[in-house]
């Protein structure tokens, strides 16, 4: 049987996190830090919930929104025109043009990039622990424990955004032939990816329980 | 743990330092600290047969069991 080579990919996903967390603590930095000079800044949430800040002279805000669409006016027929249908509801993005910065908008993608860089930063030391040949710890059940309330707060981080951002434009905008809907959505796979990391825990707190049996062996 | 290691009982019956026992039974310093201390969780067939060779005992000279830190303890 060949021999996993776990210790090499532990290194290179550490080195990874370590690298994306750095890379999002100096971008933040540096959109913060453009702010007192003057230059806007302008917060961007993708229609999923995805945060991201820009900054420049031309920077705007973005919006993600849930529309659904007034019956008959977005047909769509089928290329050999043999079925023919229409859109009823979809997601986009809202380009603000004035430099408008909603503070909910600013907020919650705050909240999502810090629970990033707190995942990332678990992650970096659950994988720098296996690189190091000790992954069998108590402080690694606890960090992988802390990953999965992690990703069930950014998920909810994600979703309150999303609601809010939904629930600001169906309010304050009005469009030809749209009605802007504002519904709470959680995403079941990241639930279920929180209850995975949950079982992990478990399969690293027994092997724990094993490790501490074997080293105690006389 | 209810089973207790009398390390310290035959060592000091048979005048033997915890370092000397060591180097005879082939086991570090460490390993046989964590024995007499009673932090062991498992003894191996071989550590016990090399202990009781070179302190030239029995295994039930070696090991005791006590009824009453059952309840707590990990067996």
């Amino acid at each position: 049987m060949g021999r996993l080579r776990g210790p090499t990919v532990a290194k290179a996903l550490a080195a990874l996190f370590t690298g994306l967390w750095w890379w999002i603590v100096l971008a933040s930095s540096v959109v913060v830090a453009l702010i007192p000079l003057g230059l806007n800044v302008g917060v961007q949430i993708g229609p999923n919930g995805e945060p991201n800040f820009v900054a420049g002279t031309a920077a705007q805000t973005m919006l993600p929104v849930a529309f659904e669409i007034e019956a008959g006016a977005a047909q769509v027929t089928s290329v050999d025109h043999r079925s023919s249908g229409a859109i009823e509801q979809s997601i986009g993005m809202l380009r603000l043009t004035r430099p408008e910065r909603p503070w909910f908008a600013i907020a919650g993608a705050a909240v999502m990039v810090g629970l990033v860089l707190w995942i990332l930063a678990e992650l970096a030391a659950v994988c720098r622990s296996v690189r190091d040949g000790q992954p069998f710890a108590a402080r690694n059940v606890m960090r992988i424990r802390r990953l999965a309330l992690a990703f069930v707060l950014a998920e909810v981080a994600r979703a309150a955004v999303v609601y809010a951002a939904n629930a600001y434009v169906a309010a304050q905008f009005a469009a030809d032939h749209l009605r802007f809907t504002a519904r709470p959505h959680i995403d079941a796979f990241a639930v279920v990816s929180a209850l995975i990391l949950l079982v992990l825990a478990e399969v690293f707190r027994t092997g724990t329980e094993l490790d501490e049996d074997q080293s105690l062996t006389v | 743990m209810p089973i207790r290691v009398k390390l310290d009982h035959v060592m000091l019956d048979r005048r033997m330092s915890l370092t000397d026992l060591a180097s005879r039974v082939g086991l570090t310093l460490a390993n046989l600290s964590i024995l007499k201390t009673n932090k062991a969780r498992a003894i191996r067939f071989s550590t016990l047969e090399a202990l009781c060779r070179e302190l030239k005992c029995q295994p039930g000279d070696l090991l005791a069991w006590t009824a009453d830190e059952d309840a707590s303890g990990r067996s």
